[in-house]
């Protein structure tokens, strides 16, 4: 259990650290990008699609009990997904962030001699 | 290049090593915490026990690829029983027991932190972090 007045230090670096990033371009292409996406209901309708998609895989991995069916859903919901301009835009804008990210990555996971985005990363793993 | 253009990049660069600068701050405070020491003293205290920190690999790949061949519906039950005896074994020991605690703890707190940072920028930052290639692209 970590101590309230050691999570504060750390958490107010982290602030100072997020509020770098949105400062840079990559960062303020990115706010702009994630609000259109975030304000549009079909947006907003795809990506639901998408997660009840990849909810019912994971549900029947656990039980051992995946198809074709289920993968072929999850393939159908991400394409329709990612064809809408605004998550093209946002995807863009994520992937000039996801570089800056991993350079930070690399800097702290070194520092610590621990990877940091591996350690907190969900116990289900990929596209969880 | 017009001379324009050359500040808004020298602006970016220079508020990208501000950002690593910043990360770097960030990584220092989370090494001065006493979740952090804590986990990194079992670790080294673990590192120290050749033959245990190569059995507790040696499980860890052992379970990886049997939950790969479980979640494709294989995995054969014997070496379940096997895995499972293994690490009833591995957690009788004081210094394993002593490990998982204190990297818990740390990944509760490291989850906090990388939680901040994903709601602010808007996108997950360990998935960003991922190794390409992986399933998710």
């Amino acid at each position: 259990m970590t101590s309230a007045e050691d999570k504060s230090a750390v958490l107010a670096r982290a602030r100072d650290f997020v509020g770098v990033l949105k400062a840079t371009p990559a960062g303020q292409v990115l706010a702009k990008a994630v609000g259109r996406a975030q304000g549009d209901p079909e947006v907003q309708r795809l990506r639901e699609r998408l997660r009840r998609a990849v909810d019912a895989f994971q549900q029947a991995q656990r039980a051992g009990t995946t198809d074709e069916e289920q993968i072929q859903a999850i393939r159908e919901a991400q394409a329709a997904y990612q064809r809408h301009p605004a998550v093209g835009e946002l995807f863009g804008a994520q992937m000039q962030m996801t570089s800056l990210l991993r350079s930070a990555n690399f800097v702290i996971s070194d520092l610590l001699a621990l990877d940091f985005g591996q350690t907190v990363r969900s116990a289900g793993g990929c596209c969880s | 290049m017009p001379e324009s253009d050359h500040g808004v990049v020298a602006v970016a660069t220079d508020l990208e090593a501000t950002a690593m600068d910043a990360a770097r701050a960030l990584a220092r405070a989370i090494g001065e915490s006493a979740t952090f020491r804590a986990f990194e003293e079992a670790r080294d205290t673990l590192m120290t026990d050749v033959e245990l920190t190569r059995r507790l690999r040696s499980y860890q790949r052992r379970r990886q690829e049997f939950e790969t061949v479980r979640s494709w519906g294989g995995g054969d039950p014997r070496e379940a029983d096997k895995l499972e005896a293994e690490w009833r074994a591995l957690v009788e020991v004081r210094l394993v027991r002593e490990y998982l605690r204190t990297q818990d703890d740390l990944v509760v707190f490291l989850r906090e932190v990388a939680a901040l940072i994903s709601q602010e920028i808007g996108m997950d930052y360990a998935s960003a972090c991922a190794p390409a290639g992986g399933c998710c692209g």
